[in-house]
């Protein structure tokens, strides 16, 4: 199974695509880290202008935590973007290019070969959210400094640095689950065609369909909003509240666990029985 | 001429009656400023604790250091919502410029016995539109202040000493009021979860303490 994952990922990495994921997060960390040096104290002034009415902020507000904080947000839709655009091409790709029946031809079975490219395209996933971390962190603390973190939400929390590091670890490691659920997502869609553009514009076009129908629609759609996947993206959010956040944040989780079993149960099912015939 | 006679002392009576509180307010006063113009410099370790329904925040240690006539800095470890009034000795900014006072009565704080002076700023651009003082005229230390402003609305602060002889207070205790306080939430978080709406409304008292120790004071 290592062998497979390591030639699976040998595969992802011999491809151009594969960087363009690595270059996009480069190029929105940094772009994020200097707008918020450039622009950082306007916008936070405009954030915090009701509370600066009655309180001043003596210290550090604009530091590597809260830029860390900013950067969290391109979970959303940024990196889903980069996860699909790997992860959509796993299956598709070997279709397109006409290389499963020479892949099948091996003493391995169908769901092996599933695991290992989910496996490896998971890899890539993880990376993408690790390269996001050290360079939001590493950035940030060369740029900003260290400091207390000023969280805005409907309540005003402010974490003080030496409570950061868990909250951080665990908001990089949701990131990472919900970006498994993108790429089992990306993945499911893989298998079901002939060529990647589909199953990554698929990926894209359904998260942020589901997300505008689920907002737009909220009174209609309140009930199931809470069984929906994209409901639970920025559940990252979570670490960072004092009261009922981590409470909530167990089924968050296990939505993202249930979808994550779906998807990767509808991929088996389906490439077990496809007719391979390219 | 036998109506002049008569009306003339009642005139005058009231006159003094109306004068003399003001007076006695004045001398207040100044002797309260007097008090607190004998310290050149001081510093001290403080304990700020924020309770405000809608603010979580731990409570944060700073250095608070002042030197006369009016310069405040805050040394804080880490990042610290500070209250904009009532810090700073803010009472003695408003005695500094031309008022108008009057003693209203009197009132038992704790066990003290504090006369009440209300201080009304005379320049058009002051933002305290009225100060009510509560002060103690024995020890000649303020016990506790309402400000009414133009721009923070209205405040009260609590002084509350330990050691006889200071002038200054252990614990200041700041309490002002907020109501429909909106934030722009979205523009820290790019999508909010349903848990993170804002509320239609929040809670209208907010309180900020701080305690004081270890004051190094420096006196002309």
């Amino acid at each position: 199974m290592i062998k497979l994952i390591s030639i699976e990922l040998f595969k992802i990495f011999s491809k151009p695509r594969t960087y363009i994921g690595f270059g996009a997060i480069i190029i929105i960390v940094l772009a994020l880290e200097f707008g918020i040096l450039l622009q950082g104290d306007n916008i936070m002034g405009i954030i915090i202008a009701n509370i600066k009415d009655r309180f001043m902020f003596e210290g550090n507000i604009i530091n590597l935590y809260l830029v860390s904080y900013v950067i969290l947000n391109t979970l959303w839709v940024h990196v889903p973007i980069l996860v699909a655009l790997v992860a959509g091409d796993l299956l598709a790709g070997e279709a397109n290019a006409g290389t499963f029946r020479l892949i099948l031809t091996r003493p391995i079975s169908r769901v092996k070969l599933v695991f290992a490219k989910f496996i490896a395209g998971w890899i890539y996933a993880v990376m993408l959210v690790i390269l996001m971390a050290i360079l939001s962190i590493g950035i940030g603390k060369i740029l900003f400094g260290a400091g207390d973190l000023l969280v805005v939400t409907n309540k005003v929390n402010v974490f003080s640095s030496d409570d950061l590091l868990w909250r951080f670890a665990g908001a990089y490691a949701y990131g990472i689950l919900s970006m498994t659920t993108v790429a089992a997502l990306s993945f499911m869609l893989s298998s079901m065609a002939d060529n990647s553009i589909g199953p990554i514009i698929g990926t894209v076009a359904g998260i942020v369909g589901i997300t505008i129908i689920s907002t737009v629609g909220a009174s209609l759609l309140g009930p199931v909003n809470k069984y929906i996947f994209t409901s639970y993206l920025p559940s990252w959010q979570l670490f960072f509240q004092t009261d009922s956040g981590l409470a909530s944040l167990g089924h968050a989780v296990l939505i993202q666990l249930i979808y994550i079993v779906g998807f990767m149960g509808i991929t088996i099912w389906y490439f077990r029985k496809k007719d391979i015939l390219s | 001429m036998r109506i002049i006679k008569i009306f003339l002392p009642a005139l005058c009576g009231l006159l003094i009656n109306l004068t003399l509180p003001a007076q006695d307010a004045n001398a207040l006063l100044k002797s309260l400023g007097n008090n607190m113009d004998k310290i050149s410099s001081f510093e001290a370790d403080a304990l700020i604790k924020v309770d405000v329904d809608f603010i979580s925040i731990k409570d944060r240690k700073m250095k608070v250091k002042f030197k006369s006539p009016d310069k405040f800095t805050f040394d804080v470890e880490g990042l610290a919502l500070l209250p904009k009034k009532g810090l700073q000795m803010d009472y003695l900014q408003i005695l500094k410029a031309k008022y108008t006072a009057i003693d209203v009565g009197e009132e038992i704080i704790g066990k003290t016995k504090t006369h009440i002076i209300k201080v009304i700023p005379e320049a058009e651009d002051s933002d305290v539109i009225l100060a009510q003082l509560w002060i103690d005229p024995e020890l000649n230390r303020i016990m506790r202040m309402k400000t009414y402003t133009r721009k923070s609305g209205s405040y009260v602060i609590d002084f509350e000493y330990n050691d006889v002889m200071r002038p200054l207070p252990d614990v200041t205790t700041v309490s002002f009021e907020i109501s429909n306080m909106a934030f722009p939430a979205k523009a820290m978080n790019e999508m909010m979860t349903k848990g993170l709406q804002m509320p239609d409304s929040l809670p209208k008292k907010a309180r900020v303490i701080v305690q004081y120790s270890n004051y190094k004071i420096v006196n002309k």
